[in-house]
């Protein structure tokens, strides 16, 4: 186990390491930092040239790495052009808005679409099967940010039962929530259905029947828990998916999370708070990554000699 | 990075399954959409669509750039000051919704389409290479599959699309960098399994060169599987092109996509212009469902076991 563990977190920064030279690379190479921070079309030569100066890049490329890697290790990726603070600290401060979004999203998907894939599971290819696999598929398939729009033009602009947007607990989580929540809904349902629907055939299962367990006991004590392993697998890409989702549901429902700083500084050209956010959604997600492939591991032993 | 048992869909062909005896193709199709009139029904809008999308400028349909000044903002079946019916509406400058429509089926199936294919193609040449080679390219294809899996696109391709710029052959580019991993996991797989396969290994018995076994003996055997997630693909792809438009980094005005005009429908949702958001959020929920239903609809035809 530990062995796997020290595998996993090594892969993990790897990644990191990684994403930070890409970002580095992308906007030194791919793009130039000055022309970043000011439009070569507005800006006068003299203007650029300052800028060159001040923040260093004039210096050869391989010195500005080893600046940035140093600083990135110690979370510092200078000051925000915009807020007049580190980018580190304008990002940090959202990451708890985020993960309370994204927290509540991920509840409330498990809560949802557990019990709708034991119900198909157990119609076995009835009315009530055909219908939820009708319409998971359907959620599945649907934009988040246009059932987003349509849920506020229904509830906030219609109806006027919740606020258009805005950040809060409640009432203001509503409507994100169920954006966010709707396609991993759809998505979970149906690979949970699947998974269920194979444990059932399982020989274990006529015998916990046999022994005269009642069917929730069945289910619960028995089949879940070898079926939630793909619930399980599955939540690593979700949260990616995720985070995907919150730029767009984010700017939506003005929901001052790191999705819209990102999108904020990319549009105001403010480039440290543009590195911070990638790298620390980056850290984000390999974090969530590794947990979940530790705990993974941690459950089902046959994962660890892979 | 995340652990996950890889099931590898193997093609009736192969696994020994023959397929029904066709008959005539047309009449076998019919059949088979009789058996399954849903998943018929969404291969049908899909190519409905797409042949929207390619024949969209030679369709009778009034000049979607055409601005009408006198019918603003008219509702969807109201006519306008001189007896033209618009039947989905008008936009704020007197657009006919219904033409803007089927002229972002244009650029949205398009660029999803353009992505999807070449994403497949360099996704399943490259999972070929790994699988065929392996060794040194193996573990690098794979560890580039990883760390592309490990990221949220949508992020890292806002960073992107701002440092290159957005115009339609870059977001084409970054779609395919974001979609091609997903091939490459899927060539591999499916390749390492035919190589076992007793026909290969007569065609190395024979004497046949590398070239020739992939080109004559594997690639045929791949195209039905790739075909399926390239038709997956093409949805998420056809998603994320609108989530980068609807947010202003991908497509711009004066071109039209779905996204776009989700984007500048959005501003009218306060003052009641829900068709604005409908309509072309109805065309990309429905292209996107049906390509997901085919995709499975494929999937069942070919009796390709998830």
């Amino acid at each position: 186990m530990t062995a796997y563990l020290v595998r996993r977190v090594t892969a993990g920064v790897a990644v990191l390491v990684a994403l930070l030279l890409f970002a580095f690379l992308a906007t030194h190479y791919i793009g130039d930092p000055v022309a970043f921070l000011a439009d070569p079309e507005y800006a006068t030569p003299e203007q650029i040239e300052q800028l060159r100066q001040e923040g260093g890049y004039n210096r050869p490329v391989w010195a500005q790495l080893g600046d940035f890697m140093a600083g990135a290790v110690q979370g510092d990726f200078g000051e925000s052009v915009y807020h007049n603070q580190p980018s580190r600290d304008v990002v940090l401060e959202r990451v708890p808005r985020t993960l309370q979004l994204g927290a509540v999203a991920f509840a409330v998907t498990f809560i949802v679409a557990i019990p709708l894939a034991v119900l198909a599971a157990r119609g076995q290819g009835n009315a009530v099967t055909l219908t939820i696999v009708g319409v998971t598929t359907f959620l599945a398939s649907m934009p988040g940010f246009f059932v987003a729009l349509g849920l506020i033009f229904i509830f906030a602009v219609q109806l006027s039962w919740l606020p258009t947007s805005g950040y809060g607990w409640w009432p203001e989580m509503i409507l994100p929530v169920i954006a966010l929540a709707l396609a991993p809904i759809g998505r979970y349902t149906q690979v949970l259905e699947q998974a269920i629907g194979r444990e059932l055939k399982q020989q274990y299962v006529s015998t916990a029947r046999s022994k005269g367990l009642a069917e929730p006991t069945v289910m619960r004590r028995h089949v879940l828990r070898n079926a939630g392993l793909v619930g399980i697998t599955l939540v690593g890409a979700e949260v990616i998916t995720l985070l995907n989702g919150f730029v767009l549901i984010e700017q939506i429902f003005a929901w001052p999370g790191v999705g819209r700083v990102l999108l904020e500084a990319v549009t105001g050209r403010d480039l440290p708070v543009v590195m911070a956010g990638v790298v620390y959604i980056g850290v984000i997600v390999v974090t969530v990554n590794v947990v979940v492939d530790v705990l993974y591991a941690w459950i089902d032993p046959r994962v660890r000699l892979a | 990075m995340t652990a996950q048992t890889s099931h590898v869909p193997i093609p009736a062909s192969i696994s020994g399954e023959t397929g029904k005896s066709a008959g005539s193709g047309l009449a076998w199709l019919l059949r088979e959409a009789r058996k399954a009139p849903f998943y018929a029904a969404a291969a049908l809008i899909l190519v409905l669509a797409v042949g929207t999308a390619v024949l969209g400028p030679y369709l009778p349909f009034p000049d979607p750039e055409a601005q009408v000044l006198g019918d603003r903002m008219l509702g969807p079946m109201s006519r306008g000051a001189d007896g033209t019916l618009y039947l989905a509406g008008t936009d704020n400058l007197g657009r006919d919704t219904l033409s803007r429509t089927v002229h972002g089926a244009r650029l949205s199936i398009g660029i999803a389409a353009s992505a999807a294919v070449i994403a497949g193609l360099l996704g399943t040449a490259l999972g070929i290479v790994a699988a065929y080679r392996g060794g040194i390219a193996d573990l690098l294809v794979m560890r580039m599959v990883d760390l592309q899996m490990a990221f949220p696109s949508l992020v890292l391709a806002i960073f992107l699309l701002y440092i290159i710029g957005s115009n339609v052959t870059n977001l084409i580019l970054l779609l395919v960098v974001f979609s091609w991993a997903v091939f490459a996991r899927m060539a591999r797989a499916q390749t390492l399994s035919l190589r076992n396969q007793p026909f290969v290994e007569g065609a190395v018995a024979l004497g046949a060169s590398d070239t020739r076994i992939i080109l004559r003996h594997i690639v045929p055997h791949l195209i039905p599987v790739m075909a399926i997630v390239a038709v997956f693909d093409f949805a998420g792809v056809m998603l994320a092109e609108a989530g980068l438009s609807f947010l202003g980094l991908g497509v711009l005005p004066p071109e039209i996509s779905w996204g776009l005009m989700l984007s500048q429908g959005r501003e009218y949702i306060n003052t009641g212009g829900w068709w604005l958001l409908a309509v072309p959020g109805a065309a990309l929920s429905l292209t996107c469902l049906s390509a997901n239903l085919t995709s499975r609809w494929l999937q069942v035809l070919t009796r390709i076991q998830e």
